[in-house]
């Protein structure tokens, strides 16, 4: 079906990337190192929940954090979606593709020595409106008492980014539980990730002057 | 505050309200929700109604640009769109002086079909030292 979609368009996208190509269709509003990525993965890898976890490069104009190169091959048929995914992917040696026990791909980087996606997180808890929103449910991450203590001790903020819409409260559709415990703070975005689907393109960046910075941007499935 | 929807109403989606309204404690944004109406003003309060914001920097000052989500429809359980107006996060490194003005309209669909609503909203959000001290929505058109 992607070849299909346009083999030419496809393959210029699909080359490589730093920042977006003026020959890939945009998706609109999005953060635009991540336009061609999620562009990407909804294609090879519809419908499914991803994680991507990266390092990248500070932008001093803007609060967006560049992604390194990432060179992508058009997928053969007749594999499941989760080989295709890893063939795609397969030319980057320092991509790690596995399924998490949650049902979420996760891409990961290996150069990220994150300090603060394994820190552990007890008795977290959302409110209504926290349980049934992504950007919510992140937000009570972040105001968590260990989070906010390792930015402190690690000299660490995220970047900030305009609100939108956001789904309310509705019984019946998928939601948070009420509370998670024993967590760490990737366990949490995997269980959200998992909850609502979509894609999580989480990222950390170093200023020159050591300080850190992360963003985390969330593309709902389509 | 919860939204004082008044009647109830099988006609189409044709504006918004703004229903209600809070601070989020810590500053960076204000939540709005908007009820989506028919032409006549009537509130509609039936299951089914998703949302998506279309919006346009009209204005913007500042040594950094912030981005904006990507635009998607999102559930709006009984008629209630829920918008975050500011900046979504805690703890950012927000800059030190910012404006921004956005022009914000909605399409709600509804049983398949597609409503482009009349209401357009503006958003005003500044940071000044670092704080957000503004992020408001105004209706400029009903």
């Amino acid at each position: 079906m992607i070849i299909k979609r346009g083999l030419k368009m496809y393959f210029a996208c699909l080359v490589t990337f730093f920042q977006p190509s003026l020959l890939c269709a945009q998706v609109g509003g999005a953060q635009n190192g991540d336009v061609i990525l999620v562009k990407n993965l909804r294609e090879i890898y519809p419908s499914n929940p991803v994680l991507v976890e990266s390092y990248g490069v500070c932008d001093s104009q803007s609060t967006i954090i560049n992604l390194p190169s990432v060179v992508w091959r058009v997928p053969s048929y007749g594999y499941d979606k989760m080989s295709q995914l890893k063939y795609a992917l397969g030319e980057n040696k320092d991509l790690m593709i596995y399924k998490d026990a949650s049902g979420v791909a996760v891409i990961r980087r290996r150069g990220l020595a994150s300090k603060l996606l394994p820190i552990k997180i007890d008795n977290l808890k959302f409110d209504e409106n926290q349980q049934y929103s992504v950007e919510l449910a992140m937000i009570a991450l972040l105001k968590s008492a260990p989070v906010k203590k390792t930015m402190s001790d690690l000299d660490m903020k995220s970047m900030p980014k305009f609100g939108g819409l956001i789904s309310g409260p509705d019984p019946g559709q998928p939601h948070l539980v009420g509370a998670l415990n024993g967590q760490t703070f990737e366990s949490v975005i995997l269980s959200i990730v998992s909850k609502f689907q979509g894609i999580m393109v989480y990222k950390e960046c170093s200023l020159k002057n050591g300080s850190k910075r992360f963003s985390y941007d969330y593309y709902y499935p389509q | 505050m919860k939204p004082t929807a008044s009647v109830d109403s099988t006609g189409t989606p044709a504006k918004a309200k703004i229903a209600s309204q809070w601070d989020d404690r810590f500053g960076y944004f204000t939540t709005y929700q908007y009820q989506i109406q028919d032409k006549d003003g009537n509130s509609l309060q039936g299951d089914g109604y998703t949302a998506k914001e279309n919006v346009i920097l009209l204005f913007h000052s500042g040594d950094e640009t912030m981005p904006t989500p990507e635009p998607h429809y999102v559930r709006a359980p009984s008629g209630i769109i829920t918008d975050v107006v500011g900046l979504d996060g805690y703890n950012s490194a927000l800059p030190k002086n910012s404006i921004d003005i956005f022009r914000q309209t909605i399409d709600v669909k509804y049983q398949g079909h597609a409503y482009p609503l009349s209401t357009t909203i503006l958003h005003t959000i500044v940071v000044k030292n670092s704080e957000v001290i503004q992020k408001d929505a105004q209706i400029i058109n009903p």
